[in-house]
């Protein structure tokens, strides 16, 4: 079992080695894409801790 | 008319001009017949348990109102998916993959994790539609998930993809039962002409009118939709000459889309517009003493509706993971010769089964939860095709035309809006005036 887990970590490893750089040219519409997708990102995470704050209030 | 001297006789013979349109034409069918199923099995599984629902409670609604919207909405699945076609078939990689490699493992990991969870969570719903519809006909749920579980495992257990794409497609014709299902009900064809293909919005634009439109939307653009295309076109192993064809299927697909989602509308608005109805289990369960063969028709298309989306969708993230964790993952390898892919699959469809079998499990939130989960993941896995599909290095020739891109910029700009409204408003139901 440990082994197991020992080998899933090791592979998430590789594959974190495999694809550490994106191989897209990084032209200025990928860098503006990419960046609009993280603020999108981070909005929705930030209205989904709200609601679940809201929820826990009993909102 | 005068040939010129060498040049091959302009008036050829008009039954040597047939046969050679009947050949030509014959062959043309032969090899769609062997391309197509990708397409159409994506577009069919599209109308999952959630979908039938959607199309039903717009119908109960509305009446025959919003069919023009769904007529609109088949062009706009059709322009995404025929994006997946494309870049599976000049990469031959999944969509998870192939994020990874373009976009790193941050933008990877993302893409994969957000999907497994929606499509775990898309599955559960898929169980609750087809054990609300058997249970009409008094069947346990237990054995509606046993049953599908073992199916769906059996089917591809011969380690075949034809094996496999054929069985899916019998369960895509099955879709169309609400075709005579609408018929039998004799809808006003005159209203559903005049009222339904005019495009209006039912009476003003209400928050409830907002809500179903957005719900459509979000029911006919889906992330799984994506990756599940494009694996299924790798999988398949269609090379770049098999697009064309590929389109087709894909066109097709849409069409019967269109086809299912419109007469579902009209069955709906024909027996129950205006009855307050929240799920198409529960359309069929009110349409039983109105006239018992629609209702049944309902309930089977429901449970058909709810088992082709869980073959699919659980096909979508298994292909991704084994994509990324380079397990094999192809249809053509059986159980023994893809374990792993096997087991994710057996795991994510007993889980989503179990969910729903647990007493008193939060299966109204799991639904709402579905779309908020999508919301974050179909925008990324969206904006990836179409930068994809802009990098010549990449696609080649098959890269995105100037047309081609400003009408996927375009819808992909406003699905990316709509279903972000339709994941707010889900948050907050009072935020648009919504009860």
């Amino acid at each position: 079992m440990i082994s197991l887990v020992k080998g899933f970590f090791g592979k998430i490893h590789e594959i974190n080695v495999r694809y550490q750089h994106p191989k897209i040219h990084q032209s200025r519409a990928v860098k503006a894409s990419l960046l609009m997708l993280r603020i999108y990102l981070l909005l929705l995470v930030v209205l989904l801790l709200y609601r679940f704050v809201l929820t826990l209030r009993g909102g | 008319m005068v040939n010129l001297p060498g040049a091959a006789p302009r008036k050829m013979d008009f039954l040597a001009r047939f046969f050679y349109r009947y050949r030509r034409l014959s062959k043309a069918l032969r090899l769609f017949l062997i391309i197509a199923g990708p397409g159409i099995i994506v577009m069919v599984a599209d109308n999952d348990a959630g979908g039938i629902t959607t199309y039903a409670v717009t119908g109960s609604n509305y009446g025959y109102a919003l069919i023009w919207f769904m007529i609109l909405l088949g062009p706009v699945a059709y322009v995404v998916q025929e994006m997946c076609v494309r870049l599976g078939a000049v990469t031959k990689r999944g969509h998870a993959e192939a994020i990874f490699d373009a976009f790193g493992s941050f933008w990877g990991w993302f893409s994969l994790i957000d999907l497994t969870l929606t499509d775990f969570l898309t599955i559960v719903t898929e169980f609750i539609g087809m054990t609300t519809a058997l249970a009409i006909f008094h069947f346990p749920p237990i054995a509606t998930v046993a049953i599908v579980i073992i199916l769906i495992m059996a089917m591809v257990l011969q380690g075949r993809y034809w094996t496999w794409e054929k069985i899916v497609l019998v369960f895509c014709v099955l879709n169309l039962i609400y075709v005579p299902a609408a018929i039998i009900v004799h809808p006003n064809y005159s209203e559903v002409l005049r009222g339904g293909l005019i495009p209006n919005l039912a009476g003003g634009f209400t928050s409830n009118l907002f809500f179903l439109l957005m719900a459509n939307i979000g029911t006919t653009i889906a992330p799984w939709m994506i990756f599940f295309h494009q694996s299924a076109v790798v999988d398949k192993g269609l090379q770049e000459k098999d697009i064309r064809m590929e389109r087709v299927d894909t066109a097709l697909g849409s069409l019967a889309t269109i086809i299912v989602a419109s007469f579902i509308i009209m069955l709906t608005g024909t027996l129950l517009y205006g009855v307050p109805i929240e799920s198409a289990s529960e359309a069929a369960a009110a349409l039983m003493p109105i006239n018992n063969w629609v209702g049944t028709l309902l309930a089977i298309g429901l449970f058909d509706a709810g088992l082709l989306g869980a073959i699919a969708i659980s096909l979508a993230s298994s292909w991704a993971l084994g994509e990324v964790f380079g397990w094999a993952h192809s249809l053509n390898n059986n159980v023994r010769q893809a374990p792993w892919f096997s087991i994710f699959r057996f795991v994510i469809l007993l889980g989503a089964g179990i969910v729903v079998l647990i007493p008193g499990a939060p299966l109204i939130l799991i639904t709402l939860f579905v779309q908020v989960i999508a919301v974050t993941l179909l925008p990324a896995a969206l904006v990836f095709l179409i930068l994809l599909l802009n990098n010549k290095e990449l696609v080649g020739k098959f890269k995105n035309t100037l047309a081609q891109n400003i009408i996927a910029s375009a819808i992909v700009g406003v699905i990316i809006i709509l279903s972000t409204l339709y994941g707010i408003s889900t948050l907050f139901p009072n935020l648009f005036g919504g009860g």
